[in-house]
């Protein structure tokens, strides 16, 4: 064992075995839980919960030592491997980043193990659940340790790995082995990018250490499109975990698992793992201007594409589900224009209000028996407190002063106006559809009246409910408790921009010191307050005038009634013919076409090529003992004309 | 003409094709046998060629080459001819392009 | 004297073969005893080995044919436990099949001591008495089954086998017609004298050569015997062929050409023949295991993708002269990895075909269920075969992969890395199949303790090289060393 790198100046009087401490607690415990108690299975959540709590309580005292040393660096690594002049470390490195992330996944990694106690309830595969749940977040903790590309790659192919563990959890399900399935390939299609780079570097740069390859591509030693091309490399697989444009498809399909998974994997984990990678190599994205710009763009896409589907989701799931990869696509925009600081903390206060939106969700589903909001409404009086901490969360997603998202969409705004007013002008209007269908959600779910929930279908073995839909009742205490919990950094995580706190701190973790702006403005700020209230306004106008035609309304105010039909009609040719015809019929029917003849077409057509050629090798395949004799002399007669032709006697 | 080196190696190198010729081409099992030995016998010939005319020092291990190369086709014969019989207890004939119970 | 403490290991393995025949002939009743003879055998060879690494005494014997390196010394650990491992494995396969049991072991045996010899040869005619040595007897060995199918398999791999050799044969008359010599050292220095004048000879002989061996370390296009001789094969043979003679047959093959036939106005002909042939193999292979349905053919396709792998290595060898002995400790390493993971793979189909009468993939459909200790092994196994961490299996392709880069081989890294794409595909199908898929019947089983044994000496080999790689690293470093020029 030795030890590589001295620590700097100013690093971190962090012990080494505390951090692999954060990630062994987990694993521990999934050791346990895969051995021993699966048939146990209350053991199996205290399990979980415990392993994830101690890594939590560790995340906290590294960050608190990584604030002590003003986000200094500390790294510690040990020889692994090596084959001639490669060598591969295993080592963890903390910063001001990495602190920042082990929060934020422990965190929420633990609330969801709580909440999951409740939701998970009964399940047949309970103790299988807390088991991958485990291991998800010890892929994701030993990804965000890493101090080398190549341990980080291990580790994001087992959350990839996990993710379809987790995805397919209810695999008898169809659709469900179909999305986790599809999640895995997509993804993987992104990691072939990262290959690629991974094996560019290896070639190039000799070295898969972080700070070894920032310094490498920030040298100007290697030719530039070498750098670009290695940023695009982690850029693809970053847009493959990170759900971009137009490798998003797998996304809203896994809602499929259980939703607290989708929580985990929308707010802390997986999705938060490819923003992670590219800040992680941040200075190889501002050697390269190329990529950054398409990075830039590609965010842009997204977000936009992303809100405009959110628009006309009918399933609250699903409706969370574009958002956050429209979220995704901010972040990534934000890293594009240089937002390192705004894209991280925007990451930060999304994580808490994502995974607070998805609880909610899946509380009212645990009420409901369905994710379909047409068979919600006036949910309101009957689970007040998912309703509240739902407003919450949809506030500060929403961006609306002075909660947590607030703080972070305005810096990522402002870093798209200081660098180009298109970015800008994209970003704004999606902040409005933003609030638009989130308060959509709000009203068509908790406001009106309740049209009844999905009834229970006993006959249906995969069915895990349990209670009686017709009769709504806020969910039990494990469940709400991490809502109310979780709603305080959705409404409070934004303050820490006072004073660069934030900034200071995750700022430290670059090689070189200088700024990335994003202070606060006012101009911006403004502006997109504004436009967010008028989301929330527009979304009440649509949808709380529906409730306001109903018939005894209707009688009363007769004289209103013209302008309420009209009113309706309006929300009838936004709903029909604006939405339905031109977004479903053209621009959605264009994205499904992305999704099916590009995405699917690769990979169906790729396995169907396999299978193509091989069937006609077969052919060559006779069982003749003479065919393969006659084969082996034709090779060599083969070989030998192929060599004496390409290098004459 | 005296007879010298190049022609026995061309007659090694005739007889060494003719014996993959019988081994690709017939049908019976010990047939393509004979067409291996003739191989065989091929390298012997070119062999013992080498170690008479090209090589002057120590030329007995050409020659000792080529009788481990006879031993060892004796015994790989015997085999040969011991699975041919077990094959035949089983479908009843050694015709080679009857052997396609195992393909694709 | 000397020289007989000196090929000890090949003579322990022998005189247990002897013993194991007499004991069947003279105690016929004590037949479980057999196989512990066997192993014993296997002991004390291993322990023989060992007392030459703790007495540091490496020479050349019999007048330079035989080698007694580092080199050999890794061979000799990986045959025996090799065939070790095959014993532990056929035990029940033996009893169940009642004739000839002295005669089997005894001729696995005698495998071994000529995969040995091979592994140490330094001369054409050693080499060529060791490789039929090792050869006679597989061939009776695949045949040994009393289903037409096995006959078959036996006749086809010896017709193909004794074509193969004669191709070889003659390629090392030429090499003695053109140096005068057979001993490796001898022929490089007569090639670098004055080989170029012949150069058009030596590529043909060399090509000849390359077809010899090829057919034993099954790469396209002299594969085709592979998936044949597989299925038809008894499982623990069809496991012996796929490890053992590959690699004996890429120790020879390193040995013959670097030692032999390193000059460089011919090395790079067969640098670029091997890293082609490793692209041909590493894809034909794979796609066609993509459509097997039976588990030991697609073992058999996938071992021709895999002796693919293996070539990147050879290439990467005779391109990069300077790092050399990267490309040889490289293929040392997935030698040694190779062993454990594929022998873990074929001992688990044997436990499992065994209990449901099937080689078929669907028939594997939730084998998590029935044994879920045996499903993890071979899923374990299978992880390994693809490359993925924490096997050793990865470690194995990082490293070959690494030395193809090093020597500027990034085209054919790059068709290994698409290949194993592809290859996980097919390899995590069957894990998928027994993990997720719905068993016909769930009667729950276990496999027999000697083959309990087996798996679990492969799979712990495989996990646990996995984590700590570098063990296993530095030995095959250690052994590549005696090529460092």
């Amino acid at each position: 064992m030795l030890f590589l790198e001295a620590a700097p100046a100013s690093a971190p009087t962090i012990d080494e075995a505390i951090l692999w401490a954060i990630m062994l607690c987990p694993l521990v415990a999934w050791g346990l839980i895969a051995i021993y108690v699966r048939k146990i299975p209350v053991a199996a959540g205290y399990l979980a919960i415990l392993g994830v709590g101690a890594a939590c309580v560790l995340s906290y005292v590294t960050l608190f030592n990584v604030m002590d040393a003003d986000g200094g660096i500390a790294i510690h690594s040990h020889e692994w491997f090596s084959a001639g002049d490669l060598v591969v470390n295993l080592g963890v490195r903390v910063d001001g980043l990495t602190a920042v992330m082990l929060v934020v996944v422990t965190t929420v990694a633990f609330l969801v193990q709580v909440y999951s106690t409740g939701y998970m309830q009964g399940d047949a595969g309970y103790g299988r659940y807390f088991a991958h749940m485990c291991l998800f977040t010890v892929s994701m903790l030993g990804l965000v340790l890493a101090d080398n590309l190549f341990q980080m790659f291990i580790f994001w192919e087992l959350v990839g790995l996990c993710s379809y563990l987790l995805i397919g959890f209810w695999f008898h399900k169809p659709s469900a082995a179909a999305a986790a399935k599809k999640a895995f390939i997509v993804t993987r299609i992104g990691d072939l990018g990262l290959l690629a780079a991974l094996l560019l570097v290896w070639t190039r740069a000799g070295t898969f250490d972080v700070t070894a390859i920032q310094e490498w591509a920030t040298s100007g030693e290697p030719e530039g499109y070498i750098v670009t091309l290695f940023a695009l490399g982690l850029f693809a697989g970053a847009a493959g975990k990170s759900a971009q444009f137009p490798l998003h498809v797998w996304l809203p399909d896994a809602m499929e698992g259980p939703t607290p998974v989708s929580a985990l994997i929308h707010a802390a984990t997986m999705v938060a793992a490819g923003v992670y990678l590219v800040a992680r190599f941040f200075p190889v994205f501002e050697a390269s201007h190329d990529a950054a710009q398409f990075v830039a763009w590609i965010g842009a896409i997204t977000a936009l594409v992303a809100a405009t589907i959110a628009l006309v989701q009918t399933d609250v799931k699903r409706v969370l589900a574009y958002s956050t990869i429209s979220q995704l696509g901010y972040m990534m925009l934000a890293l594009g224009t240089f937002g390192y600081v705004a894209a991280i903390f925007h990451l930060f206060t999304h994580a808490f209000f994502k995974a607070l939106l998805f609880l909610g969700s899946g509380s009212v589903n645990h009420a409901t028996n369905t994710f379909d909001m047409r068979q919600m409404g006036g949910l309101k009086k009957y689970m007040p407190v998912t309703y509240w901490t739902f407003i919450i969360g949809s506030l500060s997603l929403a961006g609306i002063f002075p909660l947590a998202g607030f703080w972070s969409k305005d810096e990522i705004l402002l870093d798209a106006w200081r660098h180009d007013r298109a970015l800008w002008a994209i970003g704004l209007s999606v902040a409005f559809m933003t609030a638009f269908y989130m308060f959509r959600a709000i009203f068509l779910t908790f406001h009106g009246e309740y049209k009844g929930g999905q009834p229970v279908d006993h006959h249906d073995e995969d069915s895990h409910f349990h209670g009686d839909p017709a009769h709504p009742h806020e969910s039990p205490w494990a469940m709400k408790g991490p809502l109310i919990v979780l709603s305080v950094p959705a409404i409070a995580a934004g303050w820490l921009a006072y004073d660069h706190l934030f900034k200071d701190f995750i700022e430290a973790a670059l090689p070189h010191a200088e700024s990335h702006g994003s202070t606060f403005e006012i101009g911006i700020a403004i502006s997109s307050s504004v436009v967010a209230v008028a989301g929330i306004g527009a979304a009440w106008a649509v949808y709380m005038k529906r409730w306001v035609t109903s018939e005894s309304i209707r009688a009363t105010f007769a004289p209103f009634a013209i302008i309420f039909e009209n009113k309706y009609y309006l929300d009838r040719i936004y709903e029909d013919l604006f939405v339905r015809t031109i977004f479903h019929r053209g621009w959605n029917a264009l994205l499904q076409a992305n999704d099916r003849y590009v995405v699917d077409g690769i990979v169906n057509g790729s396995g169907r090529l396999a299978r193509e050629a091989s069937s006609r090798l077969r052919v060559i395949q006779t069982g003749q003992v003479q065919s393969y004799g006659l084969g082996i002399v034709a090779g060599v007669i083969i070989i030998a004309v192929a060599v004496i032709t390409a290098n004459p006697l | 003409m005296s007879v010298g080196i190049e022609h026995f190696l061309t007659v090694g190198a005739l007889l060494f094709c003719l014996g993959l010729a019988i081994a690709l081409s017939k049908r019976n099992a010990i047939g393509v046998l004979m067409g291996v030995e003739l191989m065989l016998n091929a390298v012997n010939l070119t062999l013992i060629t080498f170690s008479r005319f090209a090589v002057s020092e120590r030329p007995i291990t050409g020659q000792a080459f080529a009788v481990f190369i006879i031993t060892v086709a004796a015994a790989e014969a015997a085999v040969a001819l011991a699975l041919a019989v077990s094959v035949y207890r089983n479908r009843e004939t050694v015709d080679v392009d009857q052997l396609n119970l195992l393909r694709s | 004297m000397n020289s007989l403490d000196v090929v000890g290991p090949q003579l322990a393995v022998l005189v247990a073969a002897g013993l194991v025949l007499l004991l069947d002939s003279l105690v016929p009743q004590q037949r479980r005893l057999l196989p512990v003879v066997a192993l014993l055998g296997l002991i004390v060879s291993a322990l023989w080995t060992t007392s030459w690494v703790g007495r540091g005494d490496y020479q050349f014997l019999f007048d330079g044919t035989l080698a007694l390196d580092k080199y050999s010394v890794f061979f000799y650990y990986v045959f025996a436990g090799i065939t070790a491992t095959v014993v532990l494995a056929s035990i029940d396969w033996v009893n169940r099949e009642g004739r000839g049991q002295g005669e089997y072991y005894a001729l696995v045996l005698t495998v071994c001591s000529g995969l040995m010899f091979l592994a140490a040869s330094r001369d054409l005619i050693t080499i060529f008495l060791a490789l039929e040595l090792s050869s006679i007897p597989q061939y009776i060995l695949a045949g040994w089954g009393k289903d037409s199918k096995s006959s078959e398999a036996g006749l086809k791999y010896l017709l193909l086998g004794a074509i193969a050799s004669s191709l070889l044969l003659y390629g090392m008359a030429l090499i003695y017609g053109i140096t005068g010599t057979t001993l490796l050292p001898e022929i490089a220095a007569a090639i670098k004298a004055d080989g170029e004048t012949y150069r058009g000879l030596l590529i043909v002989a060399t090509i000849l050569l390359i077809a010899g061996f090829g057919f034993k370390m099954a790469v396209v296009p002299f594969q085709m015997w592979v998936p044949d001789v597989y299925q038809g094969a008894p499982t623990p043979v069809a496991a012996f062929l796929s490890v053992g003679s590959k690699a004996a047959a890429f120790a020879v093959v390193i040995r013959i050409f670097f030692e032999g036939l390193d000059a460089d106005f011919l090395s790079d002909d067969w640098s670029m023949i091997f890293a082609v042939l490793a692209a041909a193999s590493m894809t034909l292979g794979n796609v066609m295991a993509i459509v097997q349905t039976d588990i030991k053919r697609m073992l058999g396709y996938s071992s021709v993708a895999q002796a693919g792998n293996f070539m990147i290595g050879l290439a990467a060898i005779s391109v990069a002269g300077n790092e050399f002995t990267l490309g040889a400790s490289a293929i040392l390493l997935f030698v040694a990895a190779y062993a454990f993971t594929n022998l873990g793979a074929f001992v688990g189909v044997i436990a499992i075909s065994q209990r449901i009468g099937s080689d078929q993939i669907k028939d594997y459909a939730g084998m998590w269920k029935r044994s879920p200790v045996l499903a993890l092994a071979v899923a374990f196994c299978l992880i390994s075969l693809t490359g993925i961490p924490p096997t050793v299996g990865f470690w194995a392709k990082l490293y070959i992969f690494n030395a193809g880069i090093r020597a500027d081989l990034v085209w054919l890294v790059l068709i290994g890395v698409l290949n194993s794409v592809v290859a996980g595909y097919y390899y995590l199908s069957v894990a998928r199949q027994m993990f997720m898929g719905d068993a016909e019947e769930d009667k729950k089983f276990r496999a027999s303790p000697s083959i309990t044994m087996a798996l679990g000496a492969a799979t712990i080999g495989v996990i646990v090289f996995g984590i700590i790689p570098m063990p296993l690293m530095s030995a095959a470093q250690d052994a590549a060393e005696i090529f460092a020029r």
